[in-house]
């Protein structure tokens, strides 16, 4: 998607940190994974055969794994936090600067509390979505590849079974994105229209006041918040979809997986040891299935409020360049004859 | 635990018809989960929105009673950020919470007590584990809480920031200051920019922790778990099972904490809530006023003794103002600039009350008066003239609800303007752009004259109404008002001479105080000022 894909450009700046973060997301998911496969040969090699010694120094091993594992999760998130608030300190300056030059007759015709909601509303969607789920999104994503390529190393077959369900997920996801993207946006607008409507009436209050207008005003407004309730329920409700059906979908592979490792291991003889590690996997494919899922409803609305930005930048003509990589032109826009200033 | 029965049961004994029959007991348990689960949604969904929905309604109303002591105090941009802002992260919280808050210590207690079931000793490691946890997030919480709120006050900042701009956007343009005001936002920016990542650095300690916790009971687990499978004290599927519920036990964990977090980011939001909630009015009916039914009959005022300060004033505004003005007088009243007319004239419909001394309209202290009641019987033309989004008729009937085509047109016509609306693209149904902004300054002042009038006061208050208006058309304006309002108190904030001398009476501020009072001939012969007055505007 477009938008996204602009979004992702204001990133660009902190290019080497991103990479840095990426590397240890993988270390991060190296060691995820790699605890969860040494289960089969724990099992199978020291457990089963009763070698104490033996699993001792397996567990050592294990928790010097697991020590690196969560010392990367906290250096990431700590990158990643920096990023992310850098981004939206870059998006918030050039929305501010490229508003500062719109003519006078933009301002006249825009409510200010919408413009106001652009800066606060709609950026803290973005600072959410890179917050919570850039390094998810990441992490589920490298996951799922680590895992799968692990499936395949323990059990091809199974690994088959395994993707049965995936084009019936994909499919499923895609009209519960079409269905909620809509809704999202229709939200932000409506909180934009919202936030338009208190700031015209708080700062007018004195008239309001003078006028004896208050039950007027609190019904307007209490139409205006009615239909961000209406919106913003259809899209929680849409995205939150997502992710319970997603986790079903996943459950019913971990049954079909059961089942037919189960068959395998009686009639083929699969080691109990790599059906135990086999299950493992698919249980942790399920979460980051879930994740996305969940960080699904995150990313939709920073898009919305992304789309809302974008707007207003681009009112003038504007090449959306990275303020803080280039020297962009100022442009002095005078606004139009008029009589007062006041 | 049907995993630990297929392979114990099944696997481990060959017997393909119980791993069947626990396979599709299987399934069956997970499409209840998935009705289950979106009727969750819906019903979280619903549940927090409508909370936050409720929420805005009530401290939109709470604001609409505030006096502007209080509008100042918490600054217009907080109240704005705090009406969406801080309320959508409170939903989320809730949203969130709803989601996973129930479902999460469920699976919990759930997995525990099939671990518990399984091997009561393996139970014990995840007793001292899950405490810890709880401690090091609850010890998360409390370090990042006033972080936080200091995140939401920078926010209210730089909303300011970002209205006043808006307000003066004009004057920025005309003084080139766009480059200016970009600097000072970005360095705003760069100040909450820096405080979020400061608070943010806190937060993210819980999954680590989290992280910790959770292997180090796997590494427990397998150590004592094999231990046991080594005695024959534990069956090989039950530890599976025990590992894999720990990785279920991980995961409503995982729920937790970045539930946790979540509430850690909305806390200082509630907190700030809370505070316009709980905040009273200074101005409300008084338990006396909403006894009686006074109205506004005949428009005497009287001023008894009244001294005003404003709330972060540190001297008295107004020091013992008394007078008394008859029903149907003309009242100028004038002063140099900062003399407090406004502030004067502002006390009589009580958009402030006074500090010291008595107002009283009509023989009854204006405290006793409803305040809709009292609203209705004084009219007041700002000096700001604001208007709002809507119609030429709509701003108008602010005046009056259901002002018919005709009230409108009469009272248009006392303040010169129906002339020029009947010259607009549409009429009087002409949208008037953000605050009637594609009108001239004088053109809003008699559209905001006219909405006055359409109240027909009893007191009638202008506050330099006509300071935007040439000279000739503030005659004719003047002469329609003192033809249709010869019944109606008048008090007219002025700078013109001629205004002045054609009032009954004119009332003369220097620096909060009553300097003098009296008609035009009276004043020529008593007082100095005046005298100064004439000769200064000649």
């Amino acid at each position: 998607m477009k938008t996204l894909r602009r979004l992702v450009s204001y990133l660009a700046c902190d290019r080497t940190l991103l990479l840095v973060i990426f590397s240890l997301i993988v270390v991060g998911i190296a060691s995820d994974l790699t605890g969860s496969y040494l289960l089969r040969p724990i099992i199978n090699d020291y457990i089963i055969p009763g070698d104490v010694q033996g699993l001792i120094r397996m567990l050592l091993f294990l928790a010097v794994v697991y020590l690196i594992g969560v010392t990367a999760v906290w250096i990431r998130s700590y990158l990643l936090n920096r990023i992310a608030q850098r981004t939206v300190h870059r998006m918030r300056t050039e929305l501010f600067e490229k508003m500062e030059y719109l003519p006078v007759k933009y301002f006249d015709q825009n409510q200010h509390g919408d413009l106001m909601s652009r800066f606060t509303n709609d950026i803290d969607r973005i600072s959410d979505a890179l917050t919570d789920s850039l390094s998810d999104l990441l992490t589920s994503v490298l996951t799922l590849t680590g895992i799968f390529v692990l499936m395949l190393y323990i059990n091809p077959l199974l690994t088959l079974v395994a993707l049965i369900t995936v084009p019936l997920m994909i499919l499923t996801a895609r009209r519960i994105v079409l269905k909620s993207s809509f809704y999202f946006k229709a939200q932000q607008a409506s909180l934009g229209d919202l936030n338009g409507y208190i700031e015209e009436m708080i700062s007018g209050q004195k008239v309001v006041k003078v006028f004896g207008h208050e039950p007027q005003v609190k019904e307007a407004f209490e139409q205006r918040n009615q239909d961000l309730r209406d919106k913003s329920l259809k899209a929680q409700f849409y995205s939150g979809m997502m992710m319970p059906v997603m986790q079903n979908l996943n459950t019913l592979t971990y049954v079909f997986i059961t089942i037919v490792g189960a068959l395998l291991a009686i009639y083929r003889g699969f080691d109990i040891g790599g059906l135990a590690t086999f299950l493992q996997y698919s249980r942790q494919f399920g979460r980051p299935i879930n994740e996305l899922a969940s960080l699904y409803n995150t990313i939709q609305a920073a898009l919305a409020g992304a789309e809302r930005i974008f707007q207003v930048i681009d009112e003038q003509a504007g090449t959306g360049r990275c303020p803080g990589c280039h020297r962009y032109g100022k442009h002095t826009g005078r606004s139009s004859p008029e009589e007062s200033l006041v | 635990m049907f995993m630990a029965r297929i392979v114990d049961e099944g696997v481990l004994l060959g017997d393909i018809a119980v791993v069947g029959r626990i396979g599709i007991y299987m399934v069956l348990t997970s499409l209840v989960s998935l009705v289950v689960s979106i009727s969750n949604v819906y019903t979280s969904s619903y549940a927090s929105i409508g909370f936050s929905t409720d929420l805005r309604k009530e401290i939109f109303s709470k604001i609409q009673e505030f006096s502007f002591t209080e509008i100042d105090r918490f600054s217009p941009a907080s109240l704005i950020t705090r009406l969406t802002n801080d309320i959508t992260k409170l939903q989320q919280v809730i949203l969130m919470g709803l989601r996973l808050m129930l479902r999460s210590p469920l699976m919990l207690v759930v997995s525990l007590f099939f671990v518990l079931r399984i091997n009561k000793d393996l139970g014990w490691i995840l007793a001292f584990s899950i405490p810890a946890l709880a401690i090091g997030l609850y010890v998360i919480l409390r370090k990042a809480f006033p972080y936080f709120m200091i995140v939401q006050q920078k926010l209210d900042n730089l909303n300011e920031v970002v209205r006043e701009n808006l307000i003066n956007i004009r004057v920025v343009k005309f003084f080139v200051r766009e480059d200016f005001e970009s600097k000072k936002f970005r360095a705003k920016s760069a100040d909450l920019r820096d405080v979020v990542t400061r608070a943010s650095n806190i937060v993210i300690t819980a999954f680590p922790l989290l992280q910790l916790v959770m292997n180090f009971s796997i590494l427990a687990v397998l150590w004592l778990g094999g231990v046991r499978v080594i005695d024959s004290l534990l069956q090989m599927g039950e530890l599976i099972s025990v590992v894999n519920y720990l990785a279920q036990i991980l995961f409503a964990l995982m729920m937790l904490s970045m539930i946790v977090m979540t509430i850690a980011r909305a806390s200082a939001s509630s907190e700030r809530i809370l505070e316009v909630l709980t905040t009273e009015s200074s101005l409300k009916d008084t338990p006396e006023a909403l006894q009686h039914d006074c109205r506004v009959e005949q428009g005497s005022v009287e001023f008894r003794q009244v001294s005003f300060r404003y709330a972060d004033g540190e001297m008295d505004a107004l020091k013992n103002i008394t007078f008394r003005i008859n029903p149907g007088e003309t009242v100028a009243v004038v002063g140099a600039t900062g003399s407090a007319k406004t502030t004067l004239v502002q006390l009589i419909p009580r958009l402030y009350d006074v500090t010291q001394g008595e107002i009283i309209i009509d023989g009854h202290a204006i405290k006793d008066y409803q305040l809709d009641i009292l609203h209705e019987g004084v009219g007041v033309v700002l000096q700001k003239n604001v208007l709002f989004s809507g119609t030429v008729a709509e701003n108008l009937r602010w005046g009056k609800e259901n002002a018919t085509m005709q009230e409108m047109e009469e009272a248009t016509r006392v303040a010169d303007a129906h002339d020029f609306i009947m010259n607009l693209e549409a009429g009087y149904e002409t949208m008037l752009e953000r605050g009637g902004s594609n009108l001239s300054g004088g053109q809003r002042q008699r559209l905001c004259i006219a909405r006055a009038l359409l109240r027909k006061p009893k007191v009638l208050i202008l506050d330099d109404s006509t300071s935007a208006v040439d000279t000739d058309t503030e005659l004719r304006i003047r002469t329609n008002l003192n033809r249709m309002l010869h019944d109606t108190t008048v008090f007219i904030i002025t700078q013109r001479l001629n205004t002045m001398q054609s009032a009954d009476r004119a009332l003369i501020l220097d620096d909060g105080e009553i300097v003098a009072l009296g008609s035009p001939a009276e004043l020529l012969e008593t007082s100095e000022m005046y005298r100064e007055f004439i000769t200064h505007n000649n």
